[in-house]
């Protein structure tokens, strides 16, 4: 996948026929941050907290099933998509870049909690099962894609 | 990494240097104090950083 345009806010990439696929198939996976695992404070025991702490709930949730709702039409759109021989063409608009960030950070962080929240500073070792393999797939993918958003917006800027 | 800088210019407005800076913090100590603000600011921010999918919290600064 690779930058191919961009005029006027408008991003163009070019995308093999397996990176399409690959590109879909990790955005399917959204959403992955499990319920409850994102918190307002480490405080604990004050009302003012807990109420604070159920809007963070209600607004990530409304979040999610927005996203959700934005991400099918997306993904179904077929304007975006621009398909050729051997390779295909997807525009992206400045707005859907920002979505898709956000998506794909879901994603890998989500992915990242599934496997256990391993963490190579501690005694937190990845253990990749056959369970778990296809969390480390998404987190791979999903990190290598931001990435490659993120280099396309730092071109413009 | 670099989508941290990202969202730290998108959230407060930052300039890139200043973004990296909270950012190299977050990856070597584990976390950066981003802003002091009043209760219902420093809510805010905080749903605007969990709504990209990263961890924010806030504490009463004693």
């Amino acid at each position: 996948m690779k930058l191919v345009k961009n005029t006027s806010g408008r991003f163009v990439f070019q995308l093999t026929p397996r990176e399409q696929r690959l590109f879909v198939e990790v955005l399917e996976l959204y959403p992955l941050i499990p319920d409850g695992t994102r918190k307002l404070t480490k405080q604990r025991g004050q009302a003012t907290l807990d109420e604070s702490q159920e809007l963070l709930d209600e607004a990530l949730a409304e979040q999610r099933v927005s996203n959700q709702r934005h991400l099918a039409k997306f993904l179904a759109d077929p304007h975006r998509v621009h398909t050729m021989k051997s390779y295909t063409r997807l525009t992206l608009a400045a707005s859907d870049m920002e979505f898709l960030l956000q998506v794909l950070n879901d994603i890998r962080v989500g992915s990242w909690i599934l496997l256990g929240s391993p963490d190579c500073q501690t005694e937190k070792r990845l253990e990749v099962t056959q369970k778990n393999a296809r969390y480390f797939w998404a987190r791979e993918l999903a990190g290598a894609f931001q990435s490659l958003l993120i280099a396309a917006m730092n071109l413009v800027q | 990494m670099d989508y941290v800088t990202h969202v730290f210019q998108t959230v407060f407005g930052w300039s890139r240097q200043k973004a990296e800076q909270h950012m190299m913090q977050v990856h070597k100590q584990g976390k950066s104090v981003l802003i002091r603000e009043s209760f219902e600011k420093a809510e805010h921010y905080v749903h605007q950083i969990h709504r990209y999918a990263l961890n924010a919290t806030m504490e009463r600064d004693e």
